[in-house]
C-alpha cells in the first residue's frame, strides 16, 4: 500500500484502470484519453472493441494521432451500442442514399439549364430584322445597322459566356 | 482440381488428427460430447474456428455468418473487435438480424484497418462533406434556372412591340437601360482533412431495411 501510493503519487486511476480494477501506471496508454470523470466513454469502447484491442491499436499509432483515434473509436462504439445491428454502417448507408438523390436532382437541374440556354439562344434572332436565319446567332448581330442594338446583342452574348464559365467552374 | 484435392487431403488429415486426439481430450476435459464422434469430425470448421484452431460445434455462434471460404472476413473482425466481443455482440441481437450485424461489423473492421486513426468516422465525415457540396451546387444551378426564366419573362413582354420599327428601337432602349443582373459566383467549399468531433456529428437512426454489404463496399467513395 505504501509503495503503491508512493509510486502513483496523488493521481487517481483513469477510467480504464478503474473499470478493469488495475493499477494505473505512469505510462498508462489510456490515461491521457479516458479521464476518471468519463467512465461511460471507456465502458462503451471496452464493450465494442475490447481493452486489449484498443491498447494494441493505440500502441501502433504515433502519439500525435492517438487523440483522434480515440475520438473516432468512441464515436463508433457509441453508434454500435445505440444500433447493435448496423452501427456506423447505418449512417454511412443513409448518407450514400442522400448523395444518390442529390446527384439525380443535380443532373435534372443541369439538363434544364442546358435546355433553357438553348431555347434563349434560339429566341435571340427573333429580336433581329432577319427571322429567316434562326440557326445562326451571329448573323443577326452582324447585319444590325443600329449600334445601340448591336451593343445589346453583344451584352447578351457576354452573359451567356459568363454563365458557361461559371458552369465549368462548378463542375470541377 | 488440384485445390479440391488439397482440400480433401486437408480434411482427411483433420479427421485423422481429431481421431488421434479423441482419447486425450476425453481424459482431459471429461465432458459429454453431443452426438456420435463421427458427426462432429466430418463438419468443416467455419472461418472463425479455423483461425482460432478450435472445434466447430453445432451451436457455434460464428458458423452461419463466417464461411470457411471467406477467411479474411473473420480475420479483420477478430483483429479489430476480438472474437469474444463479436460473439457477444452477435448474441445481443435477434437471430433474424445477426447476418446484417455480422456484415456491418465486417465493414466497420475493414474501414478501421484501412484508416486506423479515423475509421468509419472519417468515411462519414467525407460523405457529409460530399452531401454539403452537392447541396450547394444544386442551389446554384436552381438559382441559374430562375434567372433564365426571369429573362424569358422579360423577353416575352418585349415581343409584341417588335412588329414596328419604332417599337423595335424602343425595345433596344429597354435592354440597354435595364441590363439583366449578373449571376454571383460562389467559391467551392474547402475540404478540411480533420473530421469534426464526435459531439458535433448528428447520428440519425436509419429505418429498418435490408443492408447489403457488397453494395456499400462498392459504392463507398471514401477509398476513391
Amino acid at each position: 500500500m505504501k509503495e503503491s501510493s508512493r509510486k502513483q503519487g496523488a493521481a487517481s486511476p483513469c477510467a480504464a484502470c478503474k473499470l478493469l480494477r488495475r493499477r494505473c501506471a505512469q505510462d498508462c496508454v489510456f490515461s491521457p484519453y479516458f479521464p476518471a470523470d468519463e467512465p461511460q466513454k471507456f465502458a462503451n469502447v471496452h464493450r465494442v472493441f475490447g481493452a486489449s484491442n484498443v491498447n494494441k491499436m493505440l500502441q501502433e499509432l504515433p502519439i500525435h494521432q492517438r487523440g483522434d483515434a480515440v475520438s473516432s473509436m468512441v464515436y463508433e462504439a457509441n453508434a454500435r451500442v445505440r444500433d447493435p445491428v448496423y452501427g456506423c454502417v447505418g449512417a454511412i448507408s443513409s448518407l450514400q442514399q442522400q448523395i444518390d438523390v442529390l446527384q439525380a436532382q443535380l443532373a435534372l437541374a443541369q439538363a434544364e439549364v442546358v435546355h433553357l440556354r438553348v431555347r434563349q439562344s434560339t429566341n435571340f434572332p427573333g429580336h433581329g430584322l432577319c427571322p429567316d436565319s434562326p440557326s445562326s446567332s451571329g448573323s443577326p448581330s452582324s447585319k444590325q445597322v443600329s449600334p445601340q442594338d448591336n451593343k445589346g446583342m453583344f451584352s447578351h452574348m457576354d452573359i451567356v459566356d459568363e454563365a458557361s464559365l461559371g458552369e465549368s467552374m462548378w463542375s470541377c | 482440381m488440384s485445390r479440391e484435392r488439397e482440400r480433401f487431403e486437408e480434411i482427411g488429415k483433420k479427421i485423422k488428427r481429431e481421431a488421434d486426439a479423441w482419447p486425450h481430450q476425453m481424459a482431459g476435459i471429461r465432458r459429454p460430447m453431443s452426438g456420435p464422434p463421427g458427426t462432429l469430425n466430418t463438419i468443416t470448421p467455419c472461418a472463425a474456428c479455423k483461425l482460432l484452431r478450435r472445434r466447430c460445434a453445432q451451436e457455434c455462434p460464428f458458423s452461419p455468418y463466417f464461411s470457411p471460404h471467406e477467411p479474411h472476413k473473420f480475420a479483420s473482425v477478430h483483429k479489430v473487435f476480438g472474437a469474444s466481443n463479436v460473439s457477444k455482440m452477435l448474441m445481443e441481437v435477434p437471430e433474424s438480424q445477426r447476418a446484417d450485424a455480422a456484415n456491418s461489423l465486417v465493414y466497420e473492421a475493414n474501414v478501421r484497418l484501412r484508416d486506423p486513426v479515423y475509421g468509419c468516422m472519417g468515411a462519414i465525415s467525407a460523405l457529409q462533406q460530399q452531401v454539403q457540396a452537392l447541396q450547394a451546387e444544386l442551389t446554384a444551378v436552381r438559382s441559374e434556372i430562375l434567372k433564365y426564366k426571369q429573362r424569358e419573362a422579360v423577353a416575352t413582354l418585349i415581343v409584341p412591340s417588335n412588329s414596328q420599327v419604332a417599337g423595335f428601337h424602343n425595345s433596344g432602349g429597354v435592354s440597354v437601360i435595364a441590363p439583366p443582373p449578373q449571376r454571383p459566383t460562389t467559391p467551392p467549399q474547402p475540404t478540411t482533412a480533420h473530421p469534426p468531433s464526435p459531439s458535433s456529428c448528428v447520428f440519425s437512426q436509419p429505418t429498418t431495411r435490408d443492408l447489403e454489404y457488397g453494395n456499400i463496399e462498392s459504392e463507398n467513395n471514401y477509398f476513391g
